[in-house]
């Protein structure tokens, strides 16, 4: 019996004694639920503490990359601290609100414990917390939010040498200062103007999917560029028939990336097969995500090598097992601007202390390498042709040379249109992506916006 | 243990005296904080020690000598319970005082029979018939509290028998197992005759559990219903040294735990939040509880936000379940830590009285205590920290709860009595 009784005891502590490594874990895995949520893959709640600390520090102020005020904390009448954002609708979905009553969003709460200051040294009375510069040029973002003018949709510019994202506008939008009044009606809007739509929506791609399926078409096809097709309209394989948006005739491929024809990328992506389609998707950093401190759900491009030919022709006009949103699809005319390697994309250029010291500075930083320099020429090349004579005129800018593709999204109700470029082509300062929901042709719609954009941002 | 040479009382004495400096500078932190009036620390520092040095004083005169580790281990414990009590809601942390000083006299109470301590041997099968009857009781009497239909209502306050006859079932065991124990394990002959041996032998076993655990499931009370399920089974365990029993024992667990989970709703939404409490259709309703907590231990990080400097009231019912998640919060994962340790502490205490017991039925009252308590601690701390899925039970002496701080006082008394020893004491 006493045997026993030491076994059991021997039992018991080192049970109790696990408790206290396991408890140890628990920030580990509470920070790993929390990077999932941003992918979307799980729920997450605020941590209540982090509004009650809002309310009683001085929290850090927020600036556009010109040193614009983009948000700062004032104290109230009762001594109670509050937040205010003199931009408005104009960075509702960036920075987020934070109300005592709906919690914190956005950049408030992706970069909460930065604003509180949480783990810097020096102690100041009321305690102050860090500022952060954005990467963001409020004045291009302005311009996005009204060249969405309401309508449905986003837009997101990246300047592909440095990563920086230049603007990041997502359409209808609200104002995070009357988020407490407004948040009823907000929530029961049809057209949900909380939604982030330029880093969260998830929407067939469509044509501008092309841009992956042509990468992953001369990485693994030797020749293919200068392979002739026959376009009749419509491509029939295995128990299905896709249909072209004409009747192209004799085609090779880089005209069938200007004029958009289905036949000539569903034929090819049978060539590839799924593994081949799904590896260059992932290599663009589709099923990913890229560390933004704002929610981000990455493309992603289901179906793990087991598509069906169907599947596969479809996925590869951007139709079938893709979805993305322009984040997604800006970070593809990134890495064709630059030569092939995706940098980073980032939104926090610094952080800066209560003393006005740099605490920290984002550096360029390469991420993805999608093909080589000279194949990301040769799309760059096709691209051009598009803007200059193809699907894609109407985003063309005089006197500067502009490399894009449109995207016409089938789905049941009227498609959405697609665009997404860089420009100069020579050397890109800007490069860009835009979704109009239900808004009709790409190249009608979404490329004059891309337009303007691209041309601010060049003028900059 | 250089300084703490010497006889057993000196040993208790210097550490109640090491608890009271703890306990001190923690009441004159609770006087300090904004919430709290000065007040409410310095009696809890008065009450608090007063009451267990006129309780080592009381043992003293009448000549008692228990193991010294014990007093000191429960009044820190139960200190801490206060301490954070008045910090969290001074409305409880007064209630718990007055527990506390029911508690001790019961204490002394129970440790005044000391050398009565085989008296319940004689009566086993009316303690049995206690447990039942007590169990049963809130079926008919009682009222339903956060889910379990196990209380008691006095008007003045709650009370929750389940917490009581947890020390009537382990008496009880202690009693049968220590007298019958080579009967059980013998089993030969014939058919009929190992059927009639199964029958008197285990059968008076065997029903008193059944009855204990079908009533515990009717009420509700998961994690009572598992820790008596347990506790008996360890005991069966230690004192018959049958795997087969502990073979078969288990199996039966899994297979009721597998029919209730399909079966019961209560049960089975208590799995799915353990698994994954961060759920859309979950997260704001019923695992908010549990997600508060891990957002409560993860703001606390390694040092803890502080005494006072946390926000542990966004957890509900923190001041009974949840009270270790407030503990580490503003303690960090060291006193997290600390706590767990000075559990160990008096687990290995209780073993050591054990396994120092002159017999069958002390080593076994003894082991039978110190596993109750031990199991309610993992339980409970598994529960809070997403270990285990939550079967709402208190943290042993810190927990608020009346019925659970003066129940575990007679338990402690209980093993005291145990340890009494006449001769010299060796640490």
């Amino acid at each position: 019996m006493h045997k026993n009784i030491r076994y059991l005891a021997y039992i018991v502590l080192a049970c109790l004694a696990f408790l206290v490594i396991y408890i140890g874990f628990i920030p580990l895995y509470i920070s790993h639920v929390q990077s999932q949520s941003k992918n979307g893959k799980a729920a997450w709640l605020n941590d209540p503490r982090l509004l009650k600390k809002m309310q009683e520090k001085q929290v850090g102020s927020i600036y556009d990359r010109r040193g614009e005020l983009l948000a700062q904390t004032v104290t109230g009448p009762a001594g109670v601290n509050k937040r205010q954002y003199p931009m408005g609708h104009n960075f509702a979905h960036i920075i987020g609100y934070s109300s005592t009553k709906y919690g914190l969003t956005g950049i408030e709460a992706g970069l909460s414990s930065v604003l509180l200051g949480e783990g810097n040294l020096e102690l100041s009375n009321p305690p102050e917390g860090n500022s952060i510069e954005l990467t963001i040029d409020a004045s291009l973002q302005k311009l996005a939010v009204s060249l969405l003018g309401g309508r449905r949709g986003a837009l997101v510019a990246i300047e592909p040498k440095t990563g920086d994202i230049l603007a990041l506008a997502s359409s209808p939008t609200f104002d995070p200062n009357e988020i407490d009044t407004q948040m009823p009606s907000l929530k029961n809007d049809n057209s949900s103007p909380l939604l982030n739509r330029a880093t969260q929506g998830v929407y067939a791609p469509g044509s501008v999917f092309k841009l992956v399926t042509l990468t992953s078409v001369l990485q693994n096809i030797p020749g293919a560029a200068n392979r002739v097709f026959e376009c009749k309209g419509s491509l029939s394989g295995q128990g299905f028939v896709l249909k072209c948006n004409d009747v192209h005739g004799r085609i090779d491929l880089k005209e069938a990336l200007e004029v958009s024809c289905n036949s000539v990328f569903a034929a090819f992506s049978l060539e590839l097969g799924s593994r081949a389609l799904i590896k260059t998707a992932q290599a663009y950093g589709f099923n990913r995500g890229c560390d933004l401190p704002i929610n981000y759900y990455p493309g992603e491009v289901s179906g793990n090598g087991s598509m069906s030919e169907s599947q596969l022709a479809f996925t590869a006009i951007g139709q079938g097992k893709a979805v993305a949103n322009p984040m997604q699809m800006a970070i593809v005319a990134c890495g064709l601007a630059n030569n092939g390697m995706v940098m980073r994309p980032t939104l926090v250029k610094r952080i800066i202390s209560p003393k006005g010291e740099t605490i920290q500075e984002s550096k360029p930083e390469e991420w993805l390498n999608v093909t080589d320099p000279d194949r990301a020429e040769t799309i760059k090349d096709y691209m051009v042709a598009v803007v200059r004579e193809g699907s894609g005129t109407r985003a063309g800018i005089s006197g500067i040379e502009v490399a894009g593709k449109t995207g016409t999204a089938e789905n049941s109700d009227m498609a959405h249109a697609w665009f997404v470029g860089f420009a100069p082509a020579s050397d890109p300062e800007v490069a860009v992506a835009v979704i109009i929901e239900n808004g009709g042709s790409g190249g009608a719609v979404a490329a004059p916006v891309a337009r303007e954009i691209m041309s601010r941002a060049i003028d900059m | 243990m250089v300084f703490l040479g010497g006889k057993p009382k000196e040993i208790e004495l210097h550490l109640l005296f090491t608890a009271g400096i703890y306990l001190l500078i923690g009441g004159i932190l609770v006087s300090l904080l904004p919430g709290t009036p000065a007040w409410q620390g310095f009696l809890a520092i008065v009450t608090t020690i007063g009451g267990f040095l006129g309780v080592h004083w009381m043992w003293r005169k009448r000549n008692f000598h228990p193991d010294p580790f014990l007093l000191p281990l429960l009044m820190v414990l139960t200190a801490t319970g206060i301490l954070f009590l008045l910090r969290l809601d001074s409305f409880y942390g007064l209630r718990q005082l007055v527990w506390m000083i029911v508690g001790l006299c019961v204490l002394s109470l129970t440790t005044s029979w000391h050398h009565h301590y085989r008296f319940w041997s004689k009566y086993k099968y009316m303690v049995g018939a206690v447990c039942a009857f007590a169990l049963l009781a809130p079926v008919f009497f009682g009222i339903e509290v956060g889910g379990t239909r196990s209380w008691l209502d006095f008007k003045v306050f709650y009370l929750q028998p389940s917490e009581f006859v947890k020390l009537f079932l382990v008496l009880f065991l202690a009693v049968y197992l220590s007298e019958k124990r080579y009967l059980l394990m013998k089993s030969s002959g014939s058919m009929w005759e190992r059927f009639d041996w199964l029958i008197r032998q285990w059968g008076p076993l065997l029903g008193v559990w059944v009855i204990s655990l079908a009533l515990l499931i009717i009420q509700r009370d998961l994690g009572m219903a598992i820790i008596y399920f347990f506790t008996s089974l360890v005991l069966i365990y230690v004192s018959t040294d049958s795997w087969k029993w502990m073979a078969i024992s288990l199996s039966l667990f899994l297979v009721a735990g597998i029919i209730a989970y399909f079966n019961f709703s209560h049960v089975h939404t208590r799995v799915e939040i353990w698994l994954n409490p961060w759920q859309q259709g979950l997260i704001t309703g019923s695992s908010y509880q549990i997600v508060q907590s891990l957002l409560a231990i993860n703001a606390g990080g390694m040092i803890g936000s502080g005494f006072g400097a946390g926000y542990p009231g966004f957890i509900p019912a923190v001041h009974t379940d949840f009270i270790f998640a407030a503990i580490c919060e503003e303690m960090g994962l060291l006193g997290g830590a600390a706590i767990i340790l000075l559990y160990i502490a008096l687990f290995f205490r209780g073993f050591s009285i054990a396994l120092k017991a002159h017999d069958d039925y002390g080593a076994l009252l003894a082991t039978g205590l110190t596993v109750v308590m031990a199991l309610q601690v993992f339980i409970i701390i598994g529960g809070v920290i997403k270990l285990l899925p939550l079967t709402g039970i208190t943290l042993p002496y810190i927990s608020y709860g009346g019925s659970s701080l003066v129940a575990n006082f007679i338990l402690m008394g209980l093993l005291m009595n145990v340890s009494h020893c006449k001769g010299d004491f060796h640490a």
